[in-house]
């Protein structure tokens, strides 16, 4: 029978196709293209305390107009790094229609910048653009204009989801959500999946083409909707939720899960992503690569090697993480105040020539702005690295304590300041 | 069995979709033509992530897959055909020693015939002796009616068999 032949034929076929192990991160770099269209400027970044933003490693070098990313690499004993600003540029690209609104980050209190601008994607002519430039607790900014390529003008739509720190790694403990509303739009609630809600906040910033909301909630928190109500508290729109792809990675393992206790593991995966987990949830990412190029095969070895670091860690909301220099033993991890805290480190199982570790964390006030020293010791505690971190500034002013937004006028040549 | 099932009560996630089915686009874009096969399956699910919220329900997501897999495919043919009219065709890919294996001598000729097929045909079959699809969903994958699906497939069949005649009787 023909037929026959024709299923064993396209099923040797198939067979034939094989897949490439970064397709995930490939996938979600088109998906966060997709959705972020316009990067205004990703500003300098170390990598080694950077973040991840919205699941993409910040791996790829100097920002541009159309990059997807950027990150540069502060080297151990080297000046502080300059950070560029990411709001200054955007401002200067697009200008604000209206006035800026700041609002303060609930994980690290820093300044989030929020803008409308004149959209310049091809078929959004006359709308607008809701852009953003945030600051990095670890140093640096990042900004963005979002426009949604389905439906620019967003028709039969009271309000919509923009962006927020709901894709970043490090995992915040707590969590900012925002999107743009209709002027008929008065309240917000996110709402999750065990029913709970968390009532947002609807700024109205002068001169502005269109509302902005916002919501806080914790990190652990299963939304499922945004609800936008109006007048009688009548709810105009129900926004579900459209989570970024879990900032994980589905590439298949390059070996065991190593356990580093308090239910920590990590996993190198075979597309240079090191994903760490805790309690079964994504805590942390690290790509993996000596350059911003990311190569397959590259060894933890070989990223410490090609950043000039003895070391690469993060810092959760409870937990400090990260690799080191094969040989040692022990990692301290000592505050300005000279408290410190200390990792046993056990040699990665990935022949990668390099040691993991994991302790709990926790500190008083941001590790970054006081910076920090991690050394390392050998099994016979003898010092065998030391890496410091220097204290990062904040770029812009915050609001002040316990006021949740500004508002600043439009074309001012710097960021708004609280008053 | 070409497409594993994703098995969970709750609403997949973007991951969970793409871990079960991504290398199932991939073969299908190749098996309908295309040079790039992961380009087109990666930029398939790149465009679901942005509509996942939008579709109807959870089980439209891999139905979606499959359209835009033939549409991209069936797009990226056609430029390489406008490209081609300008430059000579490139040199057929190279394939490995593994891969001549597993595409075993009594497949060869069919599968030549299968490349030969007006794009249509060669959609429909692909679908229904690949994925083992209805024709309904045949249909929307590839944007017609049942009918000219029935109509594609019967002509196809019957193109593979004259071809198959031809060869044997050379």
């Amino acid at each position: 029978m023909i037929e026959d032949d024709l299923r064993d034929a396209l099923r040797a076929r198939a067979s034939t196709y094989e897949v490439s192990p970064h397709a995930w991160l490939e996938v979600r770099r088109r998906a966060a293209r997709s959705r972020r269209l316009r990067w205004t400027l990703l500003a300098a970044v170390p990598l080694a305390t950077g973040a991840v933003l919205a699941g993409i490693p910040l791996v790829v070098t100097h920002g541009g107009p159309d990059a997807v990313t950027g990150a540069t690499t502060a080297v151990s004993g080297e000046p502080t790094p300059t950070y560029k600003d990411a709001y200054a540029a955007g401002v200067a690209e697009n200008p604000p229609i209206g006035e800026t609104l700041t609002l303060v980050n609930p994980a690290d209190g820093k300044s989030m910048l929020l803008w409308f601008a004149r959209a310049k994607a091809k078929g959004a002519a006359g709308f607008a653009d809701l852009c953003s430039a945030t600051q990095l607790s670890s140093g640096g900014t990042i900004g963005s204009c979002a426009y949604d390529s389905r439906n620019p003008a967003h028709t039969g739509e009271v309000g919509w989801y923009v962006g927020g720190t709901d894709g970043m790694l490090p995992r915040p403990g707590k969590l900012i959500t925002y999107g743009a509303a209709r002027d008929a739009v008065t309240k917000v609630e996110a709402v999750a999946d065990d029913g709970s809600r968390f009532p947002g906040t609807i700024y109205r910033p002068k001169g502005a083409p269109l509302a902005i909301w916002t919501v806080s909630y914790p990190a652990q928190a299963k939304l499922t909707a945004y609800e936008l109500s109006g007048a009688g508290e009548k709810v105009l729109q129900r926004v579900k939720t459209d989570p970024m792809p879990v900032p994980g990675s589905t590439a298949e393992p390059v070996g065991p899960a190593a356990k580093l206790g308090g239910g920590v593991t990590a996993r190198l995966h075979r597309d240079q992503s090191l994903v760490w987990r805790q309690d079964g949830k994504v805590v942390a990412l690290f790509v993996v690569a000596s350059t911003p190029q990311i190569e397959p095969g590259e060894t933890l070895a070989d990223a410490l090697k090609g950043n000039r670091r003895p070391v690469m860690s993060r810092f959760t909301h409870d937990r400090w993480l990260g690799y080191a220099r094969a040989g040692t033993g022990r990692v301290v991890l000592t505050f300005k105040d000279g408290t410190s805290i200390e990792a046993d480190a056990m040699p990665d199982p990935w022949g990668g020539d390099a040691v993991l570790f994991s302790a709990p964390y926790a500190h008083e006030g941001d590790i970054y702005a006081e910076g920090y020293v991690i050394t390392g010791y050998d099994r016979d505690g003898g010092e065998v690295w030391r890496d410091e971190a220097k204290p990062v500034s904040d770029l812009w002013a915050s609001p002040a304590p316990g006021d949740p937004a500004f508002s600043g006028p439009a074309g001012q040549t710097g960021p708004p300041r609280w008053r | 069995m070409t497409e594993a099932q994703v098995l969970s009560r709750e609403r997949p996630t973007f991951a969970e979709i793409f871990a079960a089915h991504y290398s199932a686009m991939v073969r299908l874009a190749g098996l309908l033509g295309a040079d790039d096969p992961e380009d087109i399956a990666q930029e398939s699910f790149a465009r679901l992530h942005l509509r996942q919220a939008r579709l109807r329900d959870d089980a439209a997501a891999v139905p979606y897959l499959r359209s835009t897999v033939c549409n991209l495919t069936r797009n990226r043919i056609r430029h390489l055909r406008i490209v081609r009219l300008r430059r000579p065709d490139p040199p057929p890919p190279e394939r490995s020693g593994e891969q001549t294996f597993l595409l075993a001598e009594r497949h060869r000729d069919l599968l030549a015939a299968v490349d030969r097929l007006p794009r249509r045909q060669r959609e429909a079959l692909v679908l229904r002796y690949w994925l083992d699809l209805s024709e309904r969903e045949i249909a929307d994958a590839m944007g017609v009616s049942p009918g000219s699906v029935k109509s594609h497939t019967s002509r196809a069949i019957a193109a593979l068999g004259r071809a198959l005649k031809e060869d044997s009787d050379d």
